[in-house]
């Protein structure tokens, strides 16, 4: 296992190296420096070469991307000029706003999710399993960003329920966690969209177990339904939706980009949309390459956490 | 002087959506119109049935109606809507390139008394009751220039507001433009401000400038000290003469280094968000104090400066909500959220009708200033530059434009169609209304004759060509051979960054290629590509000099007098297209130098005469006002102009 592991993470650097050559090669080709936005269109000849040198942008490309990836390892993004701060610093303030709001929304996706899967394959058929089915099918047609302007119209501006989007009041991690109202409608929004994934894949996998052996053995010695379901349904069921937690990952921490445009919430993807803007483009080639990491991880994690709960899995 | 480059859509946000961030609006506005919210079909509907009216405001076109100016309650919040990428990233006054825009400029204005503050209502002229000092006085064949700050104007720290504190300003501007021109937003020319001054003066509250030469008073009065805001601003010189290590240097006025030390100081702490709270940014004597500043939106709250010696004295707290779109700000005017925010009129006319049934005041006027496309000079792709430089094409392109049309169909009535560089409202104390008709009014069967007696083989719905080459008078031109056809590529923004601004465009091709034969390729490209890259005053635009023949990235803020010295000179920073004429460089210099009220006119309908870019109706600004906001009419009329009046809104009792 541990072998896999480093084998996995050493595979991990070449992707995410790979995904920094590309994106800077990208990004040096649409603008090969950042003078114009720091020094404004009207910046002398002189005043621009002396900048370009004193930052480095004077050198050739591939000697500007090594120093890059060595100011990587060290942690070191770069600086977001529009913002007037270090990457790092705007990470570090934005993540948690960010892991709060997706990790709120997938751990109440999954507090539904599973459940509601097992309950419509055990009742599968029935008018209830078919309304759900009906429900999530309509829910996992559509773009995130098309449900929450549904939801804003619906819950904010027609019934005044929720605010349609998150004041300013909410500046931290702790001011988003105590402040529920204002987050109801993005965390609602991503919870929807995630129960109908997941609740399709626990449906099909549940089916898939309820047909084995195994369940019927647990029956036919009196185990109680609710006993089977728990005890033998769910872990073995529970393995697809696994992967797709661990591909969630990436939006787990790096935000979902969309809805935080759309609700207007302060985290990694309004501070990458921010940069966008801004065309600070430190902060883009900082969000792809966390964005890459974390899809790394969390394939990693999700296999790792399949081998741990499914014996039968052996990783090497 | 100064002149802004001013984005097409919405409140003059200058810097729009690119790239993925304009797919994602484009995706956003399909699905905002597949769910009613708003859609192009009901904006038409609702902007028809709406019943805002139209009239002459304070010299302004006024549609809508303003909000009742109501009384003061003493406290209370009021929420201001603002935009993502359209917020202040600058609080030091002397505003560097990088950060120039209206929302740095109302920042300042916010905190700093200008030492010539603008405009005055709507009207393109200083207001002098908002300014830090009485009229400038002038002398000795207009080259003395004498300013008296107002008597009783104080620091927040106590001290008194000087003449002193206005030299600062100009020592610390003059280093700074010392350093590079891209320092200081405002610098125009070595000629100009700071340079043009020779020495100053000053004792108590007097301050005398000596000028190298002799210039129009009012030219400089309104684009050199008052400079929409970014001219000069008394600077509390006894606590801001620092350097970056906290050393005190007081010998500013005499040596230059010191002074670039102090420049470089307040330069890194006013361009740095997250030191916008600096204790040195609280010693202000305008009426509003930052008490705080979130360094991830660019939200910021103003409290009321009790030491401000101006009328009216601030009582409400000012709550600047930043938000990702026009979309969400919308939202939270309906929502009631929000007291003051805008409205995009290519897009969000259709929600006038419940904003109106919930309270809110809606209005618009005209900017000041002029839309249109700069015409590309030097763009040598099918001989476009030979065909451009005659006066006569130009002529034609106006005749082929139909403003009323699309001041009417594309913008709803929320636009004011104009002939040249000064638009007929807000009217211009400077400029005969004559100067701001146009000479070559929609008449597309007048533009074919133009064209046929030029010698042009004119194929309606087809390829005009050229037929009888040369430079005599019914010949098409110097430089223009045999067959050459009248194309060209016109660079627009986004149609989601700027739907009307496609919408103008397309109108004028149609109209071009159905009566003319012109042919109008268009190329979409962000607002930062048009005005850094599609420009040939910078070295960035080399490269793509034949990539377009218009570049129409929205227009120009025109300083209040309103010459076109910056824009149109040869070698003006905003000449973007390079138009090259030595008589206007001439009577653009008679603009700034002569004392005769005459030559601004001149020079205007010079402008309009030779059509150096294809003039569009100017936008009005929209403003959407809650009914608890009260405020003196010049700040309501102010906010058609862009400018934030910080001190005239309150909290109605």
């Amino acid at each position: 296992m541990i072998g896999y592991i480093i084998r996995r993470l050493l595979t991990a650097v070449i992707v995410v190296i790979g995904v920094a050559a590309i994106t800077f090669a990208m990004l040096h080709y649409v603008a090969p420096s950042p003078v114009y936005i720091v020094l404004g269109t009207k910046a002398t000849h002189r005043a621009i070469e002396v900048w370009n040198r004193q930052h480095g942008y004077d050198r050739p490309e591939i000697i500007q991307f090594l120093s890059y990836l060595n100011n990587l390892i060290h942690l070191n993004f770069g600086y977001a000029y529009k913002f007037s701060q270090p990457v790092s610093a705007l990470f570090r303030e934005n993540a948690g706003r960010s892991a709060y709001l997706s990790g709120t929304a997938l751990v109440l996706s999954l507090i539904i999710a599973l459940p509601l899967g097992i309950v419509q394959a055990v009742k599968r058929n029935s008018p209830g399993d078919y309304a759900a089915t009906a429900v999530n099918f309509t829910l996992y047609s559509m773009p995130s960003f098309f449900l929450g302007l549904i939801l804003i119209q619906l819950l904010a501006l027609d019934l005044g329920w929720f605010p349609p989007g998150v004041s300013d009041t909410v500046t931290s991690t702790l001011s988003a966690i105590t402040h529920p109202r204002q987050l109801f409608l993005p965390i609602i929004t991503l919870a929807l969209l995630n129960v109908a994934a997941f609740s399709r894949y626990m449906r099909s996998a549940a089916l898939d177990e309820l047909a084995q052996d195994y369940i019927r053995l647990a029956r036919a010695k009196g185990l109680s339904e609710r006993g089977v379901l728990m005890r033998h349904l769910l872990r073995n069921a529970s393995l697809s939706t696994i992967t797709l937690v661990g591909l969630s990952v990436p939006s787990l921490l790096a935000g979902n980009l969309l809805i935080e445009i759309l609700f207007n919430y302060p985290g990694l993807g309004l501070l990458f949309y921010n940069g966008l803007t801004n065309l600070d483009y430190n902060v883009m080639i900082a969000y792809t390459l966390l964005g890459a990491i974390l899809t790394v991880l969390g394939n990693l994690l999700a296999d790792i956490t399949i081998a741990a709960a499914d014996p039968r899995v052996r990783l090497g | 002087m100064r002149f802004i480059p001013e984005s097409r859509s919405g409140a003059g946000r200058l810097w729009r959506l690119s790239g993925l961030v304009a797919a994602l609006a484009a995706i956003a506005a399909v699905a905002v119109a597949a769910t009613g919210l708003s859609s192009a079909k009901n904006t038409a509907k609702a902007a028809s049935s709406t019943t805002l009216g139209t009239k002459v405001e304070d010299g302004t076109l006024i549609k809508g109606t303003l909000p009742k100016n109501g009384t003061p309650a003493r406290g209370g919040t009021i929420t201001i809507g603002q935009i993502t990428g359209a917020t202040p990233t600058g609080i030091n006054p002397i505003i560097a390139g990088a950060q120039c825009s209206t929302f740095t400029f109302n920042l300042a204005t916010s905190l700093f008394i200008p030492l010539y503050y603008g405009p005055n209502g709507a009207s393109p002229a200083v207001n002098g009751s908002l300014s830090a000092a009485y009229a400038p006085v002038y002398s000795n064949g207009d080259k003395t220039v004498t300013i008296r700050v107002k008597p009783g104007l104080k620091w927040s720290n106590g001290q008194p507001v000087n003449a002193e504190d206005v030299a600062f300003d100009y020592y610390l501007t003059k280093a700074a433009t010392n350093a590079s021109p891209a320092n200081w937003c405002q610098y125009a020319s070595p000629t100009e401000f700071p340079y043009n001054v020779k020495s100053l003066t000053y004792h108590g509250n007097v301050l005398v400038m000596h000028l190298t030469h002799s210039v129009n008073p009012t030219w400089f009065t309104d684009n050199q000290l008052q400079d929409t805001n970014g001219g000069l601003y008394p600077l509390p010189a006894s606590s801001w003469d620092v350097n970056s290590s906290g050393q005190k240097l007081t010998d500013w006025a005499t040596n230059p280094t010191d002074a670039t030390a102090i420049w470089n100081n307040l330069n890194t702490l006013g361009t740095n968000l997250s030191d916008f709270m600096n204790p040195l940014w609280q010693v202000v004597d305008g009426p509003y104090k930052l008490k705080s500043f979130n360094t991830v939106n660019s939200s910021f709250v103003l409290t009321p400066n009790s030491s401000y010696g101006l009328k009216p004295k601030p009582t409400a707290t000012l709550d600047f909500n930043t938000y990702t779109s026009t979309t969400a700000e919308l939202n939270a005017l309906k929502a009631g959220s929000l007291d003051i925010g805008g409205l995009d009129a290519g897009t969000q006319l259709g929600a006038i009708p419940q904003l109106q049934r919930d309270g809110y005041s809606i209005y618009g006027g005209p900017g000041w200033g002029w839309f249109g496309g700069f015409y590309n000079f030097k763009d040598t792709t099918n001989h476009f530059n030979k065909v451009i430089a005659q006066p006569y094409i130009r002529g034609v392109f106006a005749q082929l434009t139909n403003e009323q049309a699309i001041a009417t169909d594309i913008y709803h009535g929320w636009a004011v169609p104009t002939g040249g560089p000064v638009a007929p409202y807000p009217k211009s104390p400077f400029v005969p209304s004559v100067a701001t008709k146009s000479p070559w009014p929609y008449n597309p069967a007048a533009a074919v004759a133009t064209l046929k007696a030029h010698g042009w083989n004119v194929k309606p719905n087809g390829t005009t060509r050229c037929a009888k080459p040369g430079a005599g008078p019914h010949q098409c031109g110097a430089g223009i051979p045999k067959g050459t056809p009248i194309s060209f590529v016109w660079a627009n923004q986004p149609y989601s960054s700027s739907s009307t601004g496609v919408l103008e465009s397309e109108a004028f091709a149609s109209e071009a290629k159905k009566a003319a034969g012109i042919n109008v390729k268009f190329a979409t490209k962000s607002f930062t590509i048009l005005t850094s890259d599609y420009n040939n005053q910078v070295p960035a635009g080399k490269q793509y000099v034949n990539d377009w023949g218009v570049n129409n990235y929205g227009g120009i803020f025109v300083d209040y007098y309103p010459t076109q010295d910056g824009v149109m000179n040869t070698t003006g920073s905003l000449n973007v297209g390079y138009y090259n004429s030595p008589t206007a460089n001439r009577l653009m210099i008679h603009s700034i130098s002569s004392p005769s009220a005459a030559a601004i006119a001149k020079e205007v309908s010079f402008f309009a005469k030779q059509q150096p870019v294809l003039y569009f109706p100017v936008p009005d600004t929209i403003s959407v006002i809650s009914k608890k906001v009260g405020g003196t009419t010049g700040a309501f009329l102010a906010l058609t102009q862009q400018q934030f009046d910080a001190s005239g809104f309150w909290v109605n009792k």
